[in-house]
């Protein structure tokens, strides 16, 4: 999966159109500069072989240089990466804790007020932009209310108190429209599974209905549940480009952005490598966590 | 998802046989969220097609001693910073979302259903290689892998257009694919083989009239999530350039005036909102309308 991700990358840069080394340089370049870019680009070379020695590069952590910034692309990404990772994981337990408490509440209590009003909430949030969510926070909590700070980063081991009320609303608006696809997906397995044999024996073998629920519907109610987690991941990212960009953190996603509107394909092009990279390794957990929700897919 | 009656109703509760078009119908009317979907669907495209005659003001043209103004009878919801009425920048913005939903949508559609079709039919290698194709535009998250397109072809509506029908291009061809699969080997169509029709015929004459009823649902869904993912481009400053009026792009000209106008980014936001939330609701409607399960009953 690693290797695909690598190749749509690469082909991002092959389909600029025309000529990337002038779309880099401007009109106003001279031949000779533009043959010295090309060549420090490899773009001389035939594809297969710029893909080689792209990918040669990257293995050894070199990422080529950002022509707008001049700086390693590597270095910038590396400087930008933890706090990314630290806020998109956050989010992710946030996210899949709350989702699956309020999907399996709003299957138990079905057709009751709350099942109702989760169900509301769950078809409202997945249409509301996250940007948007980002926006009507600071509007009313940093600059109404006063309560919260409404921008910035400051890493938890300089100032663990700043550093919390400043991902408040970061952390609010990425999550509120991933809960929302959560709680929909685990409901409706719920239902699924609390419908099946197994939990009617449970039942009629006098268990309790808490172990009934919890210990025989919810175990497997979760399988396709943790499918969704490596996806929520996926969507989290999405999610954390934007909230960087309106709440101003340097993040990954931030440098991608201002990358993209300056126009450094590099960075883009090694930006989309490691977002995608981190998406698959995370699937590949998901993938082992299958192996421990439910036996039956134990691999060997 | 959204609680249907079909659903409440314990299963074999009613057994009369209706007709198929007649339980459609009857499952998609029953409910007020999905027809309220409805409503506001066709109120979005008859906005979009009459807007300039029912929009007060020129989109466009800046007036700047009426800059900044909070709402009133004049303004129903006040004016941006270049003196342009909001409402009339959201009823132009609605003709952008109608087009983007529509465009991407079929272009999405038309070329992911192909290439499923294609590979499902077909099989063997023509379906791996198309099929890790997909797998590969779909390792990324579909909102980076958009950007990174638009941001490559470079800036112009059209291109935006191609980038998101790349990202929801996969869906379809994933979901074709499988439908074929399954769909290919009932005895019509090996009928239709022995009869001697053609590849062509075969495709487009028994299989697509059967797989197309549960890809039409991600249609509709998808029509909200383009609209979204359209705005959220524009929002980024990638998508369709200024001074066009789109939702996205006025909710990020406004962020800048938060403290004087919180309308400005509030308004285009709840459209935005209103919009997909109709385009889910209906999705969710016509899943419950036509989910086999249920064929035959209620």
């Amino acid at each position: 999966m690693i290797f695909l991700v690598t190749i749509i990358s690469f082909l991002l840069l092959q389909i600029v159109p025309g000529d990337p080394v002038i779309q880099i340089l401007g009109a106003k370049a001279t031949p000779a500069q533009q043959e010295i870019l090309r060549h420090e680009l490899g773009l001389d070379k035939p594809v297969i072989m710029q893909y080689l020695n792209w990918i040669g590069g990257i293995a050894h952590g070199d990422f080529g240089k950002s022509i707008i910034y001049h700086e390693d692309v590597g270095r910038l990404l590396r400087d930008r990466f933890p706090i990314t990772a630290y806020l998109s994981i956050l989010a992710l337990i946030i996210s899949t804790s709350l989702g699956i408490f309020a999907g399996v509440i709003s299957a138990v209590k079905r057709g009751s007020l709350i099942d109702s009003f989760i169900s509301l909430f769950a078809n409202t949030a997945v249409a509301i932009p996250t940007f948007w969510l980002g926006i009507v926070g600071i509007y009313v909590f940093g600059l109404k209310l006063g309560w919260l700070p409404i921008e910035g980063w400051t890493s938890p081991f300089t100032d663990f108190v700043k550093s919390i009320r400043q991902m408040i609303m970061p952390l609010f608006a990425m999550t509120i429209p991933n809960i929302a696809v959560i709680v929909r997906q685990t409901r409706s397995s719920m239902l699924e599974t609390i419908r099946q044999d197994y939990v009617r024996t449970a039942k009629s073998k006098g268990l309790r209905q808490r172990i009934v629920l919890y210990k025989h519907a919810l175990r497997n109610a979760l399988i396709p549940v943790v499918t969704l987690v490596g996806m929520a991941l996926a969507f989290l990212l999405a999610g954390e480009v934007l909230v960087e960009t309106v709440f101003n953190i340097p993040g990954i996603g931030r440098l991608l952005i201002r990358a993209a509107l300056d126009k450094d394909y590099l960075i883009v092009q090694a930006g989309v490598l490691v977002i995608g990279t981190a998406v698959c390794l995370a699937n590949l957990l998901v993938d082992i966590a299958y192996g421990w929700i439910d036996p039956r897919i134990r691999y060997k | 998802m959204v609680e249907t009656s079909a659903t409440r109703k314990p299963a074999g509760a009613s057994q009369a046989y209706i007709s198929e078009s007649r339980r459609f119908l009857r499952v998609m009317f029953s409910r007020w969220l999905v027809v309220f979907g409805m409503v506001i669907i066709i109120l979005l495209i008859l906005v979009a097609i009459f807007a300039p005659w029912i929009s007060p003001y020129d989109p466009y043209k800046v007036n700047l001693p009426e800059s900044m103004q909070q709402p009133s009878w004049n303004h129903l919801f006040g004016t941006d910073e270049m003196g342009r009425d909001v409402l009339t920048r959201i009823i132009y913005g609605s003709r952008i979302a109608v087009l983007v939903g529509f465009v991407v949508v079929t272009l999405a559609g038309a070329v992911g259903m192909l290439l499923g079709l294609l590979a499902g039919y077909f099989g063997g290698w023509t379906e791996t290689i198309i099929m890790r194709f997909m797998d590969a535009l779909m390792s990324l998250p579909p909102l980076i892998l958009m950007l990174a397109i638009a941001v490559m072809l470079g800036a112009g509506m059209s291109k935006v257009f191609i980038a998101l029908a790349v990202g929801f291009m996969p869906t379809y061809c994933r979901l074709m694919c499988g439908e074929v699969l399954s769909t290919k080997e009932n005895d019509y169509i090996m009928a239709a083989n022995v009869l001697g029709s053609s590849h062509l015929r075969i495709m487009f004459r028994h299989l697509v009239p059967n797989v197309f009823p549960p890809l039409f649902v991600n249609v509709t869904l998808d029509l909200g999530f383009a609209i979204l993912a359209e705005a959220s481009l524009s929002f980024l400053g990638i998508g369709i350039n200024p001074p066009t009026a789109t939702w996205g792009a006025m909710i990020n000209g406004g962020q800048h005036y938060l403290l004087t106008n919180p309308l400005l980014s509030i308004i285009p936001g709840m459209a935005i909102i209103l919009v997909v939330l109709a385009f889910n609701l209906v999705g969710d409607g016509l899943r419950d309308a036509l989910d086999p399960r249920l064929r035959g009953r209620i």
